[in-house]
């Protein structure tokens, strides 16, 4: 190597990647790669290890395949903590949840194979149900996870949320000037547009990004509606505080766009979670009611 | 005749107290002039509950006063007492306006009038004893003030600063949370402001908090007005409740030379020189403490002790003794301390001119290496920490990282290791004792101090560097003779960040060898400049023009305070006649530049990228956290991370900081090539640690330099967090705040103790590298060092 | 922030409006809210516009003031002053609710992040947990524990609590013959946490037949099989269709390879089916006047020959055209092999339904005077005294005059050896004579090798064939146990003893699809299929364009011809 070029750290080895590298193709797919040979070899097993009678989940493939899908489950749980647990090193947590992500797509094979089709309304397909939907809802996340940040950023301008908020309470602020000498009817709403003005809010609004009765809105349908009335000598002040009004519509409009963006990003955890650990308790009752009775 | 007092000590400071109550102990006769109408100035007049703290720690505290890392108040009221208990024969408010005579007679004249007589004087008036005062009429009515103890003492008042050095602007900023306050600048900006304070005073000024007056001369201060003079010559007659001036002090010089005692040299900086027992030149007439140069507290009260156990004729050992007496043991040299101390200044041209004084004092922060002959002294690629120095024996220099045997080798009385230490960098070569040798290591923080305050000492190292310089970057097999003109003929120029080495179509044609920072490319391409490339430290630039001989391609800018070697053109060219291999090299170099640039002019994009990673701070960044905003799904598990692996306070602000094309840089620590935040810190307590993390040890006493020094804002004042419990039971039960779930005020609340400074340290000593990159679900963040930013920057392409 | 102004003027104005005497810079109070207007000596306050004016508490359109009333004026607070020199009325006048700062209340008000919706993963998953963990889990347990359990059934129009408990750990639909005690779980899971054990099932199932003689000693793999539990073969909750497990891997498991594991069990080993099924070994007759029957491989080269000890021919009683006598109708399978009830298998062939219709044993049709005149079939002892008695009864009747025996006897039917007869004919009168001449006339046809025995039978002589004289020599008059004269006849109905194929499910097919029975000359030929035949229709257990056949398709593993399978019910293995 030539000497102008900076000297890296000697046996550079350790775990810090150089590029930046998504969680899906984390090493060159390598755990993609072992999901789809896990996959295989699960459905090869059920194919040509058949048990007596049509395959019920039990006999050896049904166990194997049982026990694997139980065992898969635990370590995708032990994902909450492994998350967390920042001290201990253990990795990079990019390729745990690489691993987190392909190995729970291949779980639904396994135990889709374990059930070996047989469904009713009983403890054993509530736990299989309800580990669809944890995959499923799995799944959107990581649809959330590929599609929003870019958005999220071109929605942003690296403007960080405090920012924002600076930025209306700033027009507040300047709005409170400009619309002094304003009609009462007209301060009237613009106080509201100033004194409530809605930044997230409910699950709904957060999710939806839509915030019906946003002051700010009314504030200029009204100045829209009432736009002849102005008198001559106000018309400045007017023209000031509509615009002032438009600007923080439009700055609101980001700042919710971008609750919005992370919302979509978040909520499928209130689903993904909480099931899981419904699951947890439903494989339970599976494994014990098949050894139980 | 004999005289009053055998000893007369002037100034009661750390060291003349530590003198004076010395003396008692003793039983020696004294007398202890202060101008002041209360012992200790210096510290009454730090500012209220100021944070005391006694360094250099490893230096052992031998005095009669107690001290130790305290708030101004206890370390007031502990002196006060032993003073009292020892019964000084003290003159307060008494001025000593000259000394004559000499050893065991010399005459004190008092601002009293009357005269005292002394066998030996002990100067220790320190450096702050004269306040420079305003020359304007009205600068001394009661309401105009040359310190501030305490700014909580008024409220609601008209306050005038005067005076825009670190000082000033602090008052201001303190006075302006209950004041309005008015800064009086003789000129339009603050040159004499460290850059932490001007962020701060400017913002201050632009939020409305300060009223800032440029251009504005005070004329005269009248009851309850400052009249100054405006640069509109309308002047402005400003409604005060309060003046405050703070314009600095300085050594009381006149004084010191009017009693006989010479400066070496004329900068204000200067100290007067003193013997190994604080003698001056001139017999019987000791200084001690700052005035000597030692501002530090506990220097001062050693001093103080020292020098009357040395007036009484005991010959004691200065009390770093042991400390250096132990590092000469641990690597197992047979040599006493003062016999080590003169092998440095004898053997070390390079600290020929330093006192004996001073050499202990770097002698403590600096290691002793006895290595064998084959041993490595480092190895290539670790940071640079330190300055080697050959007491003995002889090393070799691998200039070719590929063949080990391929050496320079250096002998006694030389150095090395300065090349990193200039460029911040890692190691450019691994260094192996090819005899048993001796070799002196000084600690990287003393050797910067060093040589800002000796200006031999960094001419020294410059020379040396400049030869290594070029043969490293260049020429590694090159003969120095070979290379005698063009060293002759180069000199090493600084350039501050944005600063041009060259402009685009100049027609000058030296060739520069950058040897610390970086620089960037640029050209200008239909009207916009594009940014080509961005070479750091180890690069030449401009052989372009010289080879082709036409005007500058492109301008070359200081992404970062940049340290280049200008070669002369025409001693560069004939090096090349001579040398065709190297001129081949250096075509080839030429060639694949301009294949790069050709590539990159037609790709702004990129070029943008590297303009804004290199306005983001990476141009002197030797590890930066970026994060790929289109991966990034704002978990900020990374912040989570660090607070829960750095005491529940995270080090890092992943929301903040800017993005281009989808790059998003962080608040986060840069691990400066020269960090801003090691410049002023009082305990020093700053390092670098050998893979170049920049942290910060326990010695921080919070006193909040780094974090106006550091441009990038990296660094927080935080205290100990709360106690939490396991993350199982949050998970389950959600006890107690959950990861890094305690930044909220609340969670401050519950902190406790005194806050310190905190920055990243690269989660030095947790093995597996950085947790906020570990913890990157998505594989968004990560660290870069400038091996790695070329790779980044390529992304653009 | 302190500031004092005087105003002056009819009527002082308050509001936000610039042109208020006083004006208020908030822009929560209206343009014009009040006015002030002197009163004798005083000032009074009215209220205008829609913002209420409270004075000391309550709201007012107009009040007159004194010093020390307060006003509540929007944010602000306005306190009468005792009005100065040369002043009608002092007021001050204080904000005293400033406008929040912006920044703050937003910040307050925002709610961002659906934490703080006041959702909470954490409970929604202790929820699920708890919820599911109780009803699927917990409760089961009790029901079962207290044996209130009971399975889900859905003709149960309004299911009780119990079978949805027991719903929920059903593992699948009851076997049909299983369903009538299905009501009780414990019926057949007795413990938790153990296999259901043998004595559940022995309990209804004591007799179940064995799978081998007792008295076979079949060493380790005898062990095996007593080892085996009833739910390796028979599993419950795998639908209506039943709990015997059908796969062949059951029986392969041990029949693979027992030649050489257990000779004893003389049974040959089976690789599977259709592959690996060896060869039937058909039963047949190896010496009928013993008894004794052999199992012979079938399609081998010479065939294997069947030895019934009559003489028949499928092909010759299947001949084309039929015959006269039975109108020239050709005659078919079924003539002859009748089917049992159950339609499985087939009557055994009698002389007396099969074969008599066609084949009467009569004797001298010449003149008859009353018809039967026959010999009894199956009693060769009986024949001789038969005939004799028949022409006693004759001659009695005076038949002996009336039909006296020409003189000439024809020469040409004596044989070599045969007693010389009489050589002349009896003298009229000599009634014993005459009948012993008519019987031996008649009993050379009865012993006729065209129309009578032989016709069938072998004759008890070593090589079967008939020597009418010597058998009649001295036969007459009719003696004490004369000796036998037909060989004796065997014949089977089942020749695959150890398989059981059921005719009726075949009924479809044509018998000659598999007896090749048009072609068989003799009675030694066998026309029972080798296994090639069957694998034509019968596939693997998994086949797909073959019917399904597994071993249990043609064999039977509980034999109850070998006793119980276990020695008393509840007897565990």
């Amino acid at each position: 190597m030539s000497v102008s070029e900076p000297v890296s750290a000697p046996g550079a080895a350790d775990l810090r990647p150089t590029r930046h590298e998504s969680f899906l193709a984390f090493d060159r797919f390598r755990f993609l790669k072992w999901a789809v040979i896990l996959v295989a070899l699960a459905i090869v097993m059920y194919l040509l290890v058949r048990p007596y009678g049509r395959p019920y989940g039990g006999g050896w493939t049904g166990y194997t395949l049982g026990t694997v899908g139980a065992l898969l489950i635990l370590w995708l749980t032990w994902f909450g903590y492994r998350k967390r647990s920042y001290t201990e090193n253990a990795g990079r947590l990019a390729a745990r949840l690489s691993a987190h992500v392909y190995l729970g797509i291949a779980l639904f094979f396994v135990a889709t194979l374990h059930t070996g089709f047989h469904f009713g309304w009983n403890v054993h397909t509530l736990a299989y149900a309800l580990m669809c939907i944890v995959i499923a809802s799995g799944i959107y996340g990581v649809y959330a996870y590929v599609r929003y940040p870019r958005q999220m950023t071109e929605n942003r301008e690296s403007m960080t949320t405090v920012q924002m908020l600076g930025r209306i309470a700033g027009i507040d602020d300047e709005l409170r000037g400009v619309a002094m000498p304003l009609d009462d009817a007209t301060v009237a709403v613009v106080e509201r547009a100033i004194t409530d003005t809605a930044v997230g809010g409910s699950a709904w609004r957060q999710l939806s990004g839509r915030y019906p009765g946003c002051t700010t809105a009314m504030a200029i349908a009204h100045m829209e509606a009432h736009a002849r009335e102005v008198a001559p000598a106000n018309a400045d002040a007017w023209r000031q505080t509509r615009l002032k009004l438009e600007e923080k519509g439009a700055v609101l409009q980001r700042i919710r766009a971008d609750i919005r963006y992370k919302a979509l990003m978040e909520v499928w955890l209130y689903l993904h979670v909480p099931l899981t650990f419904a699951l947890l308790a439903a494989l339970t009752a599976h494994i014990i009611s098949v050894f139980f009775l | 005749m004999a005289a009053d007092f055998k000893i007369a000590i002037v100034g009661s400071g750390p060291a003349g107290l530590s003198a004076a109550v010395h003396a008692v102990k003793l039983g020696v006769p004294h007398v202890l002039f202060e101008r002041a109408q209360h012992l200790n100035d210096t510290i009454f007049k730090y500012q209220k509950r100021k944070h005391v703290m006694a360094t250099p720690e490893v230096l052992p505290l031998r005095s009669d006063l107690d001290f130790r890392e305290e708030s101004r108040e206890e370390i007031i009221d502990g002196w006060t007492r032993s003073v009292e208990e020892a019964k000084l024969n003290i003159r307060l408010g008494v001025e000593v306006t000259a000394i004559k005579g000499q050893k065991g007679d010399f005459a004190l004249t008092l601002s009293t009038g009357e005269t005292v007589s002394a066998e030996f004087v002990v100067l220790a008036i320190g450096v702050q004893g004269n306040l420079n005062r305003l020359r304007i009429p009205g600068n001394d009515l009661p309401f105009v003030q040359y310190q501030l103890d305490d700014p909580d003492e008024y409220t609601g008042e008209e306050i005038a600063v005067i005076g825009t050095g670190d000082a000033g602007l602090e008052n201001a900023l303190a006075l302006a949370i209950n004041n309005n306050v008015s800064i009086i600048n003789r000129v339009a900006d603050f040159p004499r402001a460290k850059a932490g304070n001007i962020a701060l005073i400017e913002a201050a000024i632009k939020s409305g908090d300060i009223h800032h007056l440029a251009n504005c001369e005070p004329k005269a201060i009248e009851a309850g007005f400052l009249v100054c003079d405006t640069a509109d010559g309308a002047g402005v007659r400003l409604k005060v409740d309060r003046v405050i001036a703070r314009i600095g002090a300085l050594p009381p010089r006149r004084f010191v030379e009017s009693c006989g005692v010479v400066f070496p040299n004329d900068s204000p900086t200067a100290y007067p020189p003193v013997s190994e027992t604080y003698e001056s030149q001139v017999p019987g007439l000791y200084i001690v403490g700052a005035l000597a140069g030692y501002p530090l507290i506990k220097h001062c009260l050693n001093q103080g002790y020292e020098v009357v156990e040395y007036i009484q004729g005991n010959n004691i050992p200065p009390a770093d003794e042991p400390l250096i007496q132990a590092k000469l043991d641990a690597a197992k040299v047979a040599m006493s301390v003062s016999e080590l101390v003169a092998a440095v200044r004898e053997r070390l041209p390079l600290f020929a001119n330093l006192t004996a004084l001073q050499v202990r004092e770097f002698l403590i922060h600096s290691e002793i290496h006895h290595p064998a002959a084959g041993e490595i002294v480092f190895e290539r690629g670790e940071f640079a920490n330190s300055l080697y120095n050959i007491l003995d024996g002889e090393v070799g220099i691998r200039v070719n990282p590929d063949d080990p045997n391929e050496m320079v080798r250096l002998r006694r009385s030389e150095f090395f290791g300065e090349m990193a230490l200039i460029s911040g960098r890692r190691r450019t070569s691994t260094v192996v004792a090819t005899a048993d040798s001796l070799l002196l290591e000084v600690d990287r923080n003393t050797m910067v101090k060093l040589v800002r305050s000796e200006p031999t000492i960094k001419a020294g190292i410059d020379k040396a560097a400049v030869v290594r310089e070029i043969k490293t970057f260049l020429m590694p097999n090159v003969e120095d003779h070979v290379l005698a003109d063009v060293v002759d003929s180069s000199t090493v120029f600084e350039f501050k960040p944005n600063e041009k080495l060259i402009e685009e179509d100049a027609d000058d044609d030296s060739v520069y060898l950058i040897r610390k920072g970086s620089v960037t490319v640029s050209m200008r391409v239909g009207g916009k400049d594009v940014v080509l490339a961005y070479l750091p430290a180890g690069n030449y630039i401009g052989e372009m023009a010289l080879v082709t001989h036409r005007h500058r391609a492109a301008t070359v800018t200081a992404a970062s305070a940049t340290e280049a070697i200008r070669m002369d053109s025409a001693a560069f060219r004939a090096l090349l006649d001579r040398d065709p291999e190297l001129r081949r090299k250096v075509e080839e170099k030429l060639e694949q530049r301009m294949i790069e640039r050709n590539l990159l002019s037609r790709n702004a994009e990129a070029g943008d990228l590297i303009g804004f990673l290199v306005r983001q701070g990476i141009g002197e960044a030797t590890d930066v956290l970026l994060i790929d905003e289109s991966l990034c799904v704002r978990c900020d598990n990374c912040e989570k991370a660090c607070a829960e692996t750095h005491h529940g306070v995270s080090r890092l602000n992943r929301e903040a900081g800017p993005t281009f094309a989808m790059l998003h840089v962080p608040t986060s620590c840069r691990h400066c090539e020269d960090p801003h935040c090691m410049t002023d810190c009082p305990p020093d307590a700053i390092h670098r640690a050998p893979n170049g993390e920049v942290f910060i040890t326990d010695q921080c006493i919070g006193c909040g330099n780094c974090e106006r020094n550091c441009p990038y804002g990296v660094i927080q004042m935080a205290a100990v967090p709360q106690k939490k419990p396991g993350l199982l039971s949050w998970l389950f039960f959600g006890r107690g705040p959950g990861p890094g779930e305690d930044k909220s005020p609340e969670g401050l609340a519950h902190r406790t103790g005194g806050k310190h400074a905190v920055k990243c340290d690269m989660c030095k000593g947790i093995d597996g590298g950085p947790a906020c990159v570990r913890a990157c679900p998505t594989g968004a963040a990560i660290r870069v060092d400038p091996a790695g930013f070329i790779d980044v920057m390529r992304r653009g392409q | 922030m302190r500031r004092s102004q005087h105003a002056s003027g009819p009527r002082i104005g308050l509001g936000r409006g610039t042109d208020n005497a006083v004006p208020l810079a908030d822009i929560r109070v209206g343009l014009h809210i009040a006015a002030l207007v002197p009163r004798e000596g005083g000032i009074a306050i009215e209220k205008l516009g829609s913002s209420p004016l409270i004075i000391n508490g309550d709201s007012v359109d107009y009040a007159r003031l004194n010093p020390g009333d307060e006003i509540l004026l929007g944010p602000y607070r306005i306190e009468i002053l005792p009005p100065p020199e040369g002043c009608d009325g002092a007021i001050q006048i204080e904000l005293v609710q400033p406008m929040g700062a912006a920044l703050e209340r937003l910040s307050a008000g925002a709610r961002i992040g659906l934490e703080r919706t006041g959702a909470s993963k954490r409970i929604y998953a202790w929820t699920g947990f708890v919820v599911i963990a109780v009803i699927c889990l917990a409760v089961p347990i009790i029901f079962y524990s207290g044996g209130y359990m009971q399975p889900w059934s859905k003709q149960a129009t309004n299911p009780k609590f119990p079978q949805l408990v027991g719903l929920s750990w059903n593992a699948g639909t009851f076997s049909n013959a299983h369903r009538f005690f299905a009501a009780d779980c414990k019926t057949c899971h007795q413990g938790a946490f153990a296999a259901i054990p043998d004595n559940a099932c022995l309990s209804c199932h004591a007799k179940v037949g064995n799978h081998v003689m007792h008295h076979v000693k079949l060493g380790a793999v005898g062990e095996e099989l007593a080892s085996l539990r009833c739910v390796d073969c028979h599993s419950e909750h795998r639908g209506i269709e039943g709990s015997v497990i059908r796969e062949a891997h059951l029986c392969l498991g041990c029949h693979r390879n027992l030649a050489d594991r257990a000779p004893a069990a003389e049974v040959r080993d089976i690789g599977g089916w259709p592959q690996g099924h060896p060869q039937f070994r058909a039963t047949l007759v190896a010496d009928a006047a013993k008894g004794a029957t052999m199992r012979a491989e079938l399609g081998t080269s010479p065939p294997p020959m069947d030895h019934p000890g009559i003489k028949f021919s499928h092909a010759a009683h299947l001949v084309k055209g039929g015959f006269p006598a039975l109108g020239y109708k050709e005659m078919a399978c079924a003539d002859c092999h009748v089917a049992e009830p159950s339609g499985q298998s087939y009557l055994p062939i009698t002389y007396k339904k099969q074969c008599e219709s066609c084949h009467e044993l009569s004797f001298d049709k010449v003149a008859l005077p009353w018809p039967d005149a026959k010999v009894p079939h199956g009693d060769d002892v009986g024949v001789i005294a038969a005939v004799w008695n028949y022409y006693a009864g004759l001659a009695l009747r005076g038949g002996a005059a009336a039909a006296p025996i020409p003189a000439a006897a024809p020469a040409d039917r004596r044989g070599a050896g045969m007693p010389a007869p009489p050589a002349a004919a009896p003298p009229p009168g000599d009634t014993q004579g005459w009948v012993t001449a008519k019987s031996l006339e008649a009993l050379r046809i009865v012993f006729d090798e065209r129309r009578g025995c032989a016709y069938c039978h072998n004759s008890t002589a070593a090589d079967g064939a008939w020597n009418t004289d010597k058998i009649l020599a001295g036969a007459l008059p009719p003696k004490a146990d004369p000796p036998h004269v037909v060989a004796p006849v065997m014949l089977r109905t089942r020749f695959l003893p150890n398989a059981r194929f059921d005719h009726a499910s075949h009924r479809g097919m044509d018998c000659e699809d598999c007896h090749a029975s048009r072609t068989a000359q003799t009675s030694g030929e066998v026309l029972i299929p080798g296994v090639d035949n069957c694998v034509k229709c019968h596939g693997g257990e998994k086949a797909s364009l073959q019917a399904q056949s597994t071993c249990i398709t043609c064999h039977i593993f509980h034999r109850s011809e070998f006793g119980a399978m276990r020695m008393t019910a509840g007897a565990t293995p």
